[in-house]
């Protein structure tokens, strides 16, 4: 017999892929054409032209609005430097996770506020509804709430990796400075690494 | 020599008498005990070739450097994260150094025809010479462990202090990100150098992508070559040898035997995966805590813990858990004010680690592209084992003096004394809790019929006559303690085998 939370677990599901399975075609794909995602007027163009890598501006949009959401950073300079940074990051978790990223945003901006009973796109509503609709992920389908995790430990990496937050904390930091390790621990191992052009 | 993307650019042709995937703890024993017999051998490493100067004690930074998928890799179900490591020394590069031998009792149950404990006690001993393998003392334990030494002793439970391999130890608590002072007696420091002086090479950056193989004979492999900033592709290598050895991870070693689509009339490649998953334990204290000062996870408690026949419900190892901001941040269920206020604790927050000895199997696959699907859920049983090591760590960090106990799942689990613990009924979900393995393994795993097991008590492949595992893949059963040491053992022992 079937545990009692693994029932809960599958009935969630259902529940989700059944109201996913109506939402998309009716809503997610219209909405995709007819809205488009709303950013700050001033940090437009800077996202547009930080050069990025491999997130899109579009997914870059949704990012902007989430991390402000999860780590209240309000200084529009240091969420733009975050996202560049993320964008950097995310060239090493594999093209699978790169691919589910950025579907998760997606599904984050277009998706979940309609599972929530709001017509709009996430980056559209306003600070209290965005918050409003993180704080009920937690209760939501088990299926939502991985996407999010995946956003907030990106959220939270890019924040954490400024001094100036992790300091607030107590944690001191490197212990070492970034450049200046001592020639003796590296000796042994530059002689190991082969000459400049040469070839196995 | 080692060569890097910078050396590689371009397409590369390599002959040597055997070829080495993997350069962690199998694969690097296995290649010093070929390359001290005399033979070439050939190293290649999907990671960079990383010295102490690059060891820059961020995690952002070493992330990416240590870890598959920058530490993101997770389970299909995305229900557990696990982190397997890369670089020149594997995952030896970033383990906390913990050495404990697998126990003389799981070694024998095994039931293999070469390979027990008394056949791997030689190379046991001569490996722990090798990377000089001590206990702790106890004032060298830090913070997290006193604490958690404290709470075991309080409620008598069996505990003891761990041995590790490290010589030189700052007792920074930045091991997990790599050492920047060099006192890791890790695969880097110890065989890699041992391979270079007597003649092997290693090419680091370059991802095996196939094992080429026909009439039982593997021919040899081709690899890409990727910048390590970029992840471009910049080059292609062909090796050729006349022995293989794969030792890329219990996750990357079935992922490149199905990608080759090498003889496997069984389907047994990938099976039987077992993961050891973790969960954390977090307390609060009024004492501070503080994860630079003493070396981490030098202290165990293995009450929950017995390989004997009949205690099959005793199968939660205790390990005292490390921390830096962005691991705990990510950790903790919340988010902004409240995931704010909880980080104000920091430096308050000790934290243990159930590390459960699994015995529910998961599988390795691949899709169309090649990329490695990683399926695995955990049976009842070891889901009661799970919730009870949590449990058990929360008794034990409540015992040691916390004003609260937590567990980190998605509805905050808060405990404020022992009472609640047992009182308090809670079940969790495959997605409730963020699970980590660090421990893949059994995935191509040892026994003597080709009909049920991939490879050879000798860790040759069953179905093509040169290819050999040498790592965490060939355990037929989960470990049930740190795999290092043996699988640098087995490693040796392996390659005493390949010719």
């Amino acid at each position: 017999m079937r545990k009692k939370q693994d029932i809960k677990f599958s009935r969630g599901r259902r529940r989700f892929l059944l109201i996913a399975a109506c939402l998309f075609p009716a809503a997610f794909v219209p909405m995709r054409f007819i809205t488009s995602p709303s950013w700050p007027k001033a940090s437009a163009d800077k996202i547009k032209g930080m050069g990025l890598k491999l997130l899109g501006a579009y997914e870059c949009a949704i990012l902007y609005h989430i991390y402000q959401q999860i780590t209240l950073e309000k200084d529009q300079d240091k969420i733009i430097q975050a996202i560049s940074f993320i964008d950097w990051y995310v060239a090493f978790i594999g093209t699978r996770s790169l691919r589910e990223l950025k579907m998760a945003l997606r599904i984050f901006d277009s998706i979940i506020p309609l599972y929530f009973g709001k017509v709009a796109r996430f980056s559209n509503l306003t600070w209290s509804e965005q918050t409003h609709i993180i704080s009920r992920l937690k209760n939501g389908p088990a299926l939502l709430y991985p996407l999010f995790m995946a956003i907030k430990e990106l959220s939270y990496l890019a924040y954490y990796r400024l001094p100036e937050n992790y300091k607030k904390l107590g944690y001191a930091g490197p212990a070492v400075v970034e450049g200046e390790a001592p020639k003796r621990y590296n000796l042994a191992y530059s002689k190991l690494l082969a000459a400049t052009g040469a070839r196995p | 020599m080692i060569f890097t993307h910078q050396h590689l650019r371009g397409k590369t042709q390599v002959k040597g008498d055997v070829c080495i995937v993997g350069s962690g703890a199998g694969g690097s024993a296995a290649a010093a005990y070929l390359a001290a017999q005399g033979k070439k051998v050939i190293m290649l490493e999907g990671g960079s070739f990383l010295m102490p100067k690059d060891f820059v004690q961020k995690e952002e930074k070493m992330f990416p450097q240590l870890f598959f998928e920058a530490g993101g890799r997770r389970t299909s179900n995305r229900a557990i994260r696990i982190l397997h490591g890369q670089g020149v020394g594997g995952s030896t590069l970033h383990n906390i150094n913990l050495c404990k031998r697998a126990p003389d009792i799981l070694l024998d149950g095994w039931h293999l025809k070469d390979l027990n404990a008394q056949s791997l006690r030689p190379f046991y001993q001569q490996v722990e010479k090798d990377l000089m393998v001590e206990k702790i003392p106890e004032e060298l334990f830090n913070q997290n462990n006193l604490i958690f030494k404290r709470g075991v002793e309080a409620l008598g439970l069996q505990g003891g202090g761990l041995m590790h391999n490290r010589q030189g130890c700052h007792q920074s608590g930045f091991c997990e990100l790599g050492c920047s002072y060099n006192a890791k007696m890790n695969a880097l420091r110890v065989y890699i150098p041992k391979v270079i002086e007597n003649g092997g090479q290693v090419l680091a950056n370059c991802r095996v992508q196939k094992l080429i193989w026909r009439e039982q004979k593997v021919q040899g492999l081709l690899a890409q070559v990727r910048d390590a900033e970029s992840q471009q592709v910049v080059g292609e290598v062909e090796v050729s040898a006349d022995k293989f050895i794969l030792s890329a991870g219990a996750i990357e070693t079935p992922a490149l035997m199905l990608r080759s689509q090498l003889p496997d009339p069984y389907k047994q490649i990938g099976k039987r995966l077992h993961l050891h998953p973790g969960g954390a334990v977090c307390a609060l204290f009024d004492e501070q805590v503080d994860f630079t000062q003493g070396i981490p996870q030098s202290y165990e408690c293995t009450e929950y813990l017995s390989f004997e026949p009949g205690q099959e419900d005793k199968r939660i190892w205790l390990v005292g858990g490390s921390a830096h901001p962005i691991g705990v941040a990510g950790l903790l269920p919340a988010f902004a004010d409240e995931h704010r206020q909880l980080m104000q604790n920091f430096n308050h927050i000790a934290s243990i680690t159930p590390m459960l000895h699994d015995t529910s199997c998961g599988e390795i696959s691949i899709d169309s592209a090649g990329d490695v699907i990683i399926r695995y859920e955990m049976d009842q049983s070891d889901r009661l084992q799970f919730k009870n090591g949590l449990k058990a760590a929360a008794r034990i960090l409540l015992a040691a003096g916390a004003k609260e106990a937590i567990i980190p799942a998605r509805q905050m689990l808060r405990f404020k004394n022992p009472q609640e613990v047992e009182k308090k009924s809670f079940e969790l979900g495959d997605l409730d809790l963020d699970v980590v393995a660090v421990h893949p393994m059994s995935s191509v795993w040892m026994g003597e019929d080709d009909h049920s097991s991939c490879v050879s008590s000798h860790g040759k492949y069953h179905h093509l006559e040169n290819l050999f595992v040498a790592d965490t893949s060939l355990y037929p059963t989960s470990l049930g303690v740190p795999p290092q040491i043996s699988t640098y053992a087995i490693g040796a022992f392996v390659a005493s085998h390949v010719y």
